[in-house]
């Protein structure tokens, strides 16, 4: 048979392939070996993500259309990857010496798989199983530490919500091939909807389904308990990568499928957008614990997020879609830095109190008192991560908020920009909190040393947070090219 | 001659680097690469040719896709601010050299404000500015949160998170004037000139907008909440940079920005009468304010407040001869207001209490620093012969055919100006010691230098203000042109 | 009228879905024999005379035996619609028969990673 014409076919599936390869042989060789996994998972992330960057201007569809490989997906395979590469260094250090890592570093790559697969869906139907493919792993994830209450109660939930939210966004999907007889995405932007109770259904369901995923308020309760209680590194995942599949599928099905019903929206959109950073940033100010305060923060961001989708309702002039999908999409690039990297430094701290063996609360804002003595490296990149998620120049949170908040304003929202920015405002005062607490408090613990594995980690995602700020310029460019997409 | 701007910003900010990491060595590494700047910059003097338009311009890309680039450029506004900069840290750094901050940490903070501080006064590009702009704030809330007085928590935050606001304000104004215009690029010229293109009531909101966060950081009243608990908790280098060179960006964009804007703004006379009241407002309210204080520290900083009023006052004025004396006052208030806060410094440490009531007849045990406040002060209130005098007395004098009654209002504040400082040496300096101080010893060497520079330079430009005036004139005559 | 012509053997189907069990339980009331006697009460065990109580907790061996007995049940389900249709003439897909072997060939050895996965760990044996 001819071998060439299905690479030639193929080919673009290379990366997933790879992944769910390495994925199988880890869980397979972690049943005899187990010290090299996390390093076998590493080469596997770092091989498929080679594969992605190089076919990353690629124009294909596949299995009858039900996956779209293009620099859409190109992107944001290329940001799932990178979290998941950082949160797996990380590992390396959390799960030495598991017994269960090979489940682990299996359900990480299958997590990822899922998440890539979502990102080149094309079909109401592939998009769900992938959806739910990226899902349940992280669902075992978030409860990994299953000697650890909290962790168990973070799956349970995570899971509980998850499923109710698939659940709503599966009714969502079928009223809309109810209304279409077309479950295809690139048939579904050609259709012209009546605005009916059906259509108004559907659109409910799949902004409510996508919204638990994205963590949007209302549909948020679940992400400051997951954070909160799921192993760290597998939080920064969750925040930084798993919540992006959310976003992606919601671009997809919003922006790209239902075209036609996204004027009908924009007012929704707004209020979500306006609602979520709110609330998000004004409940992250009373929290003690980190995590949890990263998770209310995180919540906040996905409201600056939002506001592309709310942009893109609200007008239709390609520039302004340009303009506010590729400031989107570098935010995603950014957040999955900024915020991937405070979860793992905070994540640092935990695991520093675990080894020597203090017991107390591992993510209490008092742990970090004096840090940039005890730790200064984890110290200074919080500081970094933590003023980025503010919005301060030089980092990657100022371009992205530049780009998001300068799309509503030329969009012609100047209203939403303004309360965007009294928000970032307000975020800057329990972001600067924690720097206070690390560099002009005195230490309470005496932490030896700072984990290698987690440095590594904490000073990429500082590499790519800094670099993102200090020259953006590609980067902006590829995300505005990326978006044209959506045009 | 290509890279001259950009170096002067990345020295100082490598110099940080290599500070922060050789401990045993950061104070000399901080004082040398904080002098490249000055050196850099008397070249500068010495070779530009025309101060009222751009030189030594440097342009490449950063955002394309927003039409955002690196752009940097001076003329006469800017050399002198320049110059002053490279005069303040040095000085600084060498009056810190004693003092107990953790070297790794405390220096490297200052050059990176050094960097941040040129980038400000070079920037030809709005975005660029805004970034240099916001990274001021980050060094200061590490030095006056890590290193600063009892309150200095709440004093950090507060400080922070005010100018921030005011910042974001000015942020929004100048995307209003970018999206407007339509020309797609943040360039600070050709923004200001598509200016005049928009519709009348976007052009009123944008200047207040954009004028907002200036006077935030200038600070005028009624903004100016942030500025005791700052200036007073902050450690005396710190108070000397914010007091000396941070005010110095609202004063700067103002004059860069919001004064070549002014014309175009449909409710001319109305914001002509606002910022001529701010400033004569923010003269006396600052004046009376520092009047009542007790606590030196305090009383210097409302007099801060109350000397850039005059800055304000030059601009609502539209005359050469008054923006010129405004912008002589921002060169001139940078020296003197540096060293009053230095010497406050030295009279708390040495000391040990600032407050006026209970440093009575100092003199006698330190004459050195009794005589330099005394230089200090009359310097402040505009004593001939001082550069405080040359510059208040043009800005006034400047601005009597068009607003005689805010002049002679201010001149109201320079009497009081004159009666809190004379008062104050009265108190503190003369009369019988009080011997609850103790044993106090005068300055010593080192931190001598520094101030004694700084009284020649204040005494050097009282005498002798052309090297600098002329380099502001030549702006002031252009922009009185364009106006 | 059409429509009710329509949902007439619906309507006859439902009549007569319900009639049987109803029919059937009031059939064996009319005619099966009654008596009241202490072993009606206790639970039907094929026959068995009951040992211990019914509320025993189950071994959990017995849930991952089931679910590995269940995947392969769905598997083998699974390959029936596929062996009708891999050959199938009517579809023109290029290549489809090489398309769906490869397919199916994937599918039992992802399968089949997790029996032996299962296996080692322990999964199939009775009593640990």
């Amino acid at each position: 048979m001819n071998i060439e014409w299905i690479l030639s076919n193929y080919g673009v599936l290379l990366p997933e392939a790879v992944l769910t390869l390495f994925a199988f042989a880890i869980i397979l060789i972690g049943l005899k070996y187990r010290s090299i996994l996390g390093y076998l998972a590493f080469v596997g992330g770092v091989v498929s993500l080679g594969l992605v960057i190089m076919n990353f201007s690629v124009n294909a569809t596949l299995l009858y259309n039900s996956l779209v490989f293009d620099p859409l997906s190109q992107f944001f395979k290329v940001v799932f990857l990178l979290v998941t590469l950082l949160t797996i260094i990380a590992s390396l250090r959390y799960y030495h010496g598991n017994a269960h890592q090979g489940e682990y570093y299996f359900l990480l790559l299958i997590a990822t798989v899922g998440m890539m697969f979502v990102a080149s869906a094309n079909d109401l139907v592939s998009l769900f199983v992938a959806f739910e493919l990226g899902s349940i792993a992280t669902y075992v994830l978030a409860a990994f530490d299953k000697e650890n209450p909290r962790s168990i109660e973070a799956g349970f939930k995570y899971f509980m919500i998850g499923a109710l939210s698939s659940a709503i966004l599966l009714l969502g999907m079928s009223l809309i091939y109810g209304i279409t007889g077309t479950t295809n995405f690139t048939a579904l932007s050609q259709m012209s909807f009546e605005m009916s109770g059906y259509t108004l259904a559907a659109l409910v369901l799949i902004i409510a389904g996508l919204g638990f995923k994205m963590a949007l308020v209302p549909f948020h309760m679940w992400a400051p308990d997951t954070y909160q209680g799921a192993p760290t590194v597998v939080s920064a995942m969750l925040a930084a990568g798993s919540k992006k599949m959310g976003f992606v599928a919601a671009f997809k099905l919003i922006v790209l499928a239902l075209i036609a019903l996204r004027t009908e929206w924009y007012m929704v959109f707004a209020v979500i957008a306006v609602i979520t950073m709110t609330y998000g940033n004004l409940v992250a100010l009373t929290q003690r614990s980190l995590k949890r305060m990263l998770a209310y923060s995180s919540i906040a961001q996905a409201g600056y997020i939002a506001m592309a989708l709310v942009v893109v309702s609200y007008t239709h002039v390609d520039s302004v879609v340009n303009l506010a999908m590729g400031g989107a999409l570098f935010y995603i690039l950014s957040h999955a830095f900024m915020k991937g990297g405070a979860f793992l430094a905070v994540g640092t701290v935990g695991y520093m109190l675990l080894r020597d063996k203090i017991k107390v609360d591992e993510d209490d804002i008092d742990n970090f008192s004096g840090l940039s003595k005890t730790a200064p490296i984890t110290a200074f990149s919080l500081t970094v991560f933590l003023f980025a998620l503010a919005g301060i120049p030089l980092t990657a949170g100022f371009v992205s908020k530049l780009l998001i908040f300068s799309a509503a304003i030329y969009g012609g929202l100047a209203w939403l920009a303004v309360i965007a920015i009294l928000n970032s405002a307000l975020s800057l005062f329990y972001y600067a909190r924690v720097v206070k607490v690390m560099y002009w408090d005195k230490p309470k613990f005496d932490l030896k040393g700072e984990p290698t594995a987690y440095v590594v980690a904490v000073l990429l995602a500082l590499l790519g947070t800094v670099l993102l700020g200090v020259y953006p310029g590609p980067f902006v460019d590829v995300a505005m090219k990326v978006a044209e997409v959506f045009l | 001659m290509m890279f001259t701007i950009s170096a002067m910003i990345l020295i100082p900010f490598i110099g940080a680097l290599l500070a922060s990491i050789f401990r045993g060595g950061a104070k000399a590494i901080a004082l040398v690469f904080s002098l490249v700047p000055l050196v850099i910059s008397l070249v500068m003097y010495q070779q530009i040719h025309d101060p009222s338009t751009l030189s030594y311009v440097e342009h490449y890309g950063w955002i394309s896709a927003l039409g955002i680039s690196l752009k940097f450029g001076i003329d006469g506004l800017s050399l002198p601010l320049l110059i002053l900069t490279g005069i303040v840290f040095p000085l600084t750094i060498i009056y810190s050299w004693r003092l107990p901050y953790t070297p790794q940490v405390f220096y490297p903070l200052m050059l990176v404000l050094e960097s941040a501080l040129i980038g400000v006064f070079t920037a030809l590009d709005f975005i660029i500015f805004y970034i240099f702009w916001e990274l001021t704030l980050i060094p200061l809330y590490f030095v006056i949160g890590m290193f600063g007085g009892p309150k200095r928590e709440h004093a950090a935050i507060k400080f922070f998170i005010y100018t921030h606001v005011g910042s974001l304000v000015m942020l929004l104004g100048v995307f209003a004037l970018y999206f407007e215009s339509g020309i797609g690029s943040f360039d600070l010229l050709s923004l200001i000139g598509a200016f005049a293109t928009l519709p009348t009531d976007l052009r009123n909101i944008i200047f207040a907008a954009i004028l907002f966060g200036f006077i935030v950081k200038l600070p005028s009243v009624p903004l100016h909440g942030w500025l005791p608990d700052a200036y007073c908790e902050a450690p005396t280098p710190g108070t000397v940079v914010i007091a000396s060179l941070l005010s110095k960006m609202g004063a700067y964009g103002i004059l860069r920005i919001s004064l070549p804007m002014l014309p175009a703004v449909p409710s001319l006379t109305l914001f002509v009468k606002i910022i001529a009241i701010l400033g004569v407002v923010s003269i006396l309210y600052g004046a009376f304010l520092a009047l009542a204080q007790t606590d030196l520290k305090r009383m210097i900083a409302f007099s801060s407040v109350s000397h850039m009023g005059y800055v304000l006052i030059g601009v609502a004025s539209f005359s050469a001869l008054s923006l010129s004396g405004a912008m002589f006052q921002m060169f001139s208030h940078g020296l003197i207001i540096a060293l009053l806060f230095m010497l406050v410094g030295v009279i708390q440490s040495n000391t040990g209490t600032r407050m006026i009531p209970e440093l009575s007849g100092i003199t006698n045990k330190m004459p050195i620093v009794a005589f330099l406040v005394m230089g200090g002060f009359l310097a402040s209130l505009g004593l001939p012969g001082m550069s405080g005098f040359v510059a208040e007395f043009l800005t006034l004098m400047g601005a009597y055919p068009s607003l005689p009654v805010y002049v002679l209002l201010a001149l109201v504040g320079v009497l009081i100006t004159a009666s809190y400082y004379i008062w104050a040496m009265q108190r503190a300096l003369f009369g019988p010691y009080n011997e609850n101080l103790g044993e106090v010893k005068d300055v010593g060497a080192i931190q001598m230098l520094p101030m004694a520079i700084l009284l020649g330079l204040i005494i050097l430009f009282g005498l002798h203000p052309a090297p600098i005036l002329k380099l502001f004139e030549a702006v002031a005559v252009f922009v009185e042109v364009l106006i | 009228m059409a429509l009710m012509d329509n949902y007439l053997p619906l309507l006859v189907f439902f009549a007569f879905g319900i009639l049987v069990p109803v029919g059937t339980i009031i059939f064996i009331r009319l005619i099966a024999p009654r008596g009241e006697y202490p072993r009606k009460h206790i639970p039907y065990e094929c026959g068995w005379l009951p040992i211990g109580t019914a509320k025993i907790r189950f071994n959990v061996e017995y849930y991952t035996y089931a679910i590995v007995f269940l995947i392969f049940d769905v598997e083998a389900l699974f390959l029936y619609p596929w062996a009708v249709s891999y050959k199938n003439p009517l579809i023109t897909v290029p290549n489809f028969t090489l398309i769906a072997c490869i397919e199916m060939f994937l599918f039992i050895v992802i399968l089949l990673i997790g029996y032996v996965y299962a296996w080692k760990k322990g999964a199939l044996e009775w009593i640990r």
